[in-house]
């Protein structure tokens, strides 16, 4: 199979996944986690991030009982905004999970967050002042801390960490992806050691606002491929992953939990907030290509599966494109997770490892009929008990920012 | 007369660049405000913008319909028009081939129209249904809205990456940018960085203190983007190029590296050394082969250690945060474009190194080297 990139890069380093950080409303930690994904847990609420009089509707999962305090050991709590407060926390559980010392980071690693919204909420809360005192009322403290850069700075600060490569990527919906792949390509270029990578996002106004008004929020629950789905549960989280290159790994005797084979990057270039099937196709061939995997090699797809009569069956085509008439199961974790915008792919990553290391495929839930324009076994309800090897994971967003990831059993012997 | 330099192979080139600022449109016009060190105009802002500045060095006679015509800008943030603008000179200057568009990526520094995201919660709040926005605006309201939107102007299909470092976005920018290069997923990237002027910038700042202090350093905004050309494979690779009939001096540059550096607090002078003496080791730059050194800011913990570094001092360094003002997330980008415009006429320049210093008052400090290469002089 004919590589696109360049022959002489990296010297083939490769390049392993030794941490997983969670946050998210169906679990702290990798462990909790992966106990959700096993059942099939979903936990959706009223939405209590702000005031929601005047919706129809306004269901979300938000994380619940996110103490700061109990979670930041050296950033104080009104020093950043609650997107950062996750990242920082998914952060430092990646890394003790990984077993490193954030001394280990100086000097040699790129920590890389991805975000939709980045600080928003406090953004909101900023107009909230303005309206009700004039615009001389924001709060010092609030207007110090919205720069989306925050959102990677931020996990620095939390670990005392100055010699670093910090990164927020603002590619929506797609940013835990591209996160994960630029410390893939910094990796195995030779140019740091360890990647702190994933996306970060909090529930807010501002995002809630955009999908409903865009009709494409559900009224109860998320349902991808399903004939009566009808939108997204927008939702909150953060999923950061320690990436290490497999020699720092194996000197140090890490626990290693899979391989990232490559990935793809495309962008449609067609319209703000419409996908490109064949961009979306052109995605997935190109991380193939990457990863010198073929198609019948997947064990299952991660989909990028929001739940929206448009997404899913836009992405089930050009899956099917790609895969030809029988492609491997494809699920959506959103049906579990909710939408969790710059945390989704990185999220949904995690999950991927997960599957990987316990051999299981995590369900799509809250499913009844497949809707027959989605011609894919979605592992409907119940996970799916069996031995995973190579896992695509898919992340598309708005404005056409396509990143598909690859990651597979670490096989010592490549 | 042609100065012909080495261009180091292996790195990536920046062949083409071009900007709009309070300047105007375009790199001479650019080159022309930089070369004459007048400050751009303080416009009074217009009071219908509410914004917190009386005056503003903003770019007054800016407009999206008038700089990209009717058709289809009529609901672009200002944000998005102004890469726009930027991107639109920067192919005007370096053509993207249209067989080339997947192998051409495009990465915005950028903080996204806070804006735009402020006043649709705005509406939102003050509407009888808190759904009442407008649809059209509601792209806008992402950070990679403006990405996105130029990726669909220029038909540009390859990777479109958003970087949303602050001040120091535009060099984030540009390691991002370089690294796609060097690992082959593009042949060539548009990369740069942009920010607008307006009230919600304005009030933010102010309220948070990062609001400079006097007119000299008003706010400003506007747009800088690069043309990045993968590295060259060999030594006549890397001599090719017929840049030689543009109307004015012109300078490539290599991109040698970019390191970051992330503070307790504020950034500090051991900061600004510790960040510069890595970026040099990991680059296995000599400091006697620094030409000029361009720091984010007149004042700070940049030019005391820079100075000290290099043995430049403050006259030779390139510093226009007094000619364009506060560039906000296009500070990184503005102060490459002011090197490269340096460059192309400064007979010192060729084979030789600028260092650059950008610093967010996050925290967050950015540091880049480039080469001076060949320049071109009509």
């Amino acid at each position: 199979m004919e590589s696109y990139l360049t022959p002489d890069r990296g010297d083939g380093r490769r390049v392993v996944v030794t941490g997983l950080g969670v946050v998210s409303s169906i679990g702290f930690g990798s462990k909790e986690f992966a106990q959700s994904l096993r059942v099939g847990r979903s936990r959706v609420a009223p939405i209590g991030a702000f005031d929601t009089r005047g919706f129809d509707h306004a269901q979300g999962c938000e994380v619940a009982d996110f103490d700061p305090q109990t979670w930041l050991q050296r950033l104080g709590v009104d020093d950043v905004g609650r997107a950062s407060q996750f990242s920082a926390t998914a952060a430092r559980m990646a890394l003790e999970e990984a077993g490193l010392a954030p001394s280990a980071l100086e000097g040699r690693a790129l920590i890389g967050i991805g975000t939709t919204d980045a600080e928003s909420r406090d953004l909101d809360e900023l107009v909230e002042q303005e309206l009700a005192g004039g615009p001389e009322s924001m709060d010092p403290v609030v207007a110090g801390r919205v720069s989306p850069g925050m959102l990677s700075v931020s996990v620095a600060r939390e670990l005392g960490v100055r010699d670093v490569d910090v990164t927020t990527i603002g590619t929506a919906c797609s940013a835990g992806n591209y996160a994960i792949g630029a410390a893939y390509d910094a990796i195995r270029l030779g140019e740091i050691d360890v990647g702190l990578s994933g996306g970060a996002d909090a529930m807010c106004r501002k995002n809630f606002t955009a999908f409903y008004r865009l009709g494409t929020t559900t009224p109860d629950v998320c349902r991808p491929f399903d004939t009566r789905r009808q939108g997204i549960l927008t939702a909150e989280g953060a999923g950061v992953v320690v990436l290490e290159s497999l020699e720092s790994a194996l000197a140090r005797g890490a626990s290693i939990q899979a391989e990232v084979l490559g990935y793809g990057l495309t962008c449609d270039a067609y319209h703000p907030v419409a996908p490109k099937e064949s961009s979306v196709a052109r995605c997935m061939e190109l991380a193939l290509l990457d990863a010198e995997v073929k198609p019948e090699d997947v064990d299952f797809i991660s989909a990028h599966g929001t739940g929206t009569k448009t997404n899913d069956v836009t992405e089930s085509r050009a899956i099917r494109t790609v895969f030809g008439q029988s492609p491997p199961p494809v699920i959506s974790l959103k049906s579990m997770l909710g939408h969790t915008m710059g945390a989704a792919s990185a999220l949904a990553f995690s999950a991927s490892v997960i599957a990987i290391t316990n051999g299981f495929i995590p369900p799509t839930i809250n499913h009844e009929q497949t809707d027959p324009e989605c011609e894919i076994d979605c592992v409907p309800n119940e996970a799916r008990a069996t031995s995973v090897n190579v896992v695509l994971n898919n992340g598309l967003a708005f404005g056409g920012n396509n990143a598909s990831v690859i990651v597979a059993r670490y096989q010592s012997e490549a | 007369m042609t100065a012909v330099a080495d261009i180091a192979v292996g790195q990536p080139v920046l062949r083409a660049w071009s900007a709009v600022t309070a300047y105007g449109r375009g790199r001479e016009a650019f080159d022309r405000g930089v070369a004459r060190g007048e400050p751009a105009p303080l416009v009074p802002v217009p009071e219908a913008w509410a914004a917190a500045d009386a005056r503003a060095r903003f770019i007054a006679d800016f407009d999206a319909v008038k700089a990209l015509g009717r058709k289809g800008s009529r609901s672009l943030d200002r944000l998005t028009a102004l890469a726009l603008s930027a991107v639109g000179e920067l192919l005007a200057e370096e053509p993207a081939e249209e067989e080339a568009s997947e192998r051409t990526a495009l990465v915005l520094g950028t903080n996204g129209s806070t804006e735009s995201m402020m006043n649709q919660t705005r509406t939102a709040l003050t509407s009888a249904r808190p759904f009442f926005v407008d649809a059209a605006k509601i792209p806008s309201t992402v950070l990679n809205c403006a990405a996105g939107r130029c990726a669909i102007w220029y038909s540009l299909t390859g990777p479109n990456a958003t970087i949303a470092t602050g001040r120091v976005a535009g060099l984030s920018a540009l390691g991002y940018a370089g690294r796609l290069l060097r690992v082959g997923r593009a042949d060539r990237v548009l990369c740069g960085a942009a920010d607008e002027y307006g009230w919600a910038r304005s009030w933010i700042d102010r309220a948070a203190g990062s609001a400079r202090q006097g007119d000299d350093l008003a706010p400003g905004e506007g747009a800088v983007m690069f043309s990045l050309d993968a590295p060259a494979v060999g030594a006549e690779d890397a001599a090719r190029g017929s840049r030689d009939e543009r109307k004015r001096p012109f300078a490539e540059v290599s991109l040698l590296g970019v390191r970051q550096w992330v503070s307790e607090k504020q950034v500090k002078p051991d900061d600004v050394r510790a960040c510069v003496r890595g970026l040099l080791g990991a680059a296995g730059i000599d400091p006697a082969e620094i030409w000029a050194v361009a720091p984010s800011s007149h004042s700070g913990p940049e030019l005391p250690v820079l100075g000290d570094l290099f043995g430049i001092d403050d006259a030779d360094s390139i510093c226009i945060d007094h000619l364009l003002g506060d560039m906000g997330a296009a500070s990184g980008s503005v102060q490459l474009a002011a090197v490269m415009s340096r460059a192309a006429t400064d007979q010192r320049a060729p084979g030789r190194v600028a260092v650059i210093t950008c610093v967010d008052p996050a925290g967050h400090l950015a540091a880049a080297a480039v080469r001076v290469g060949r320049q071109a002089v009509a």
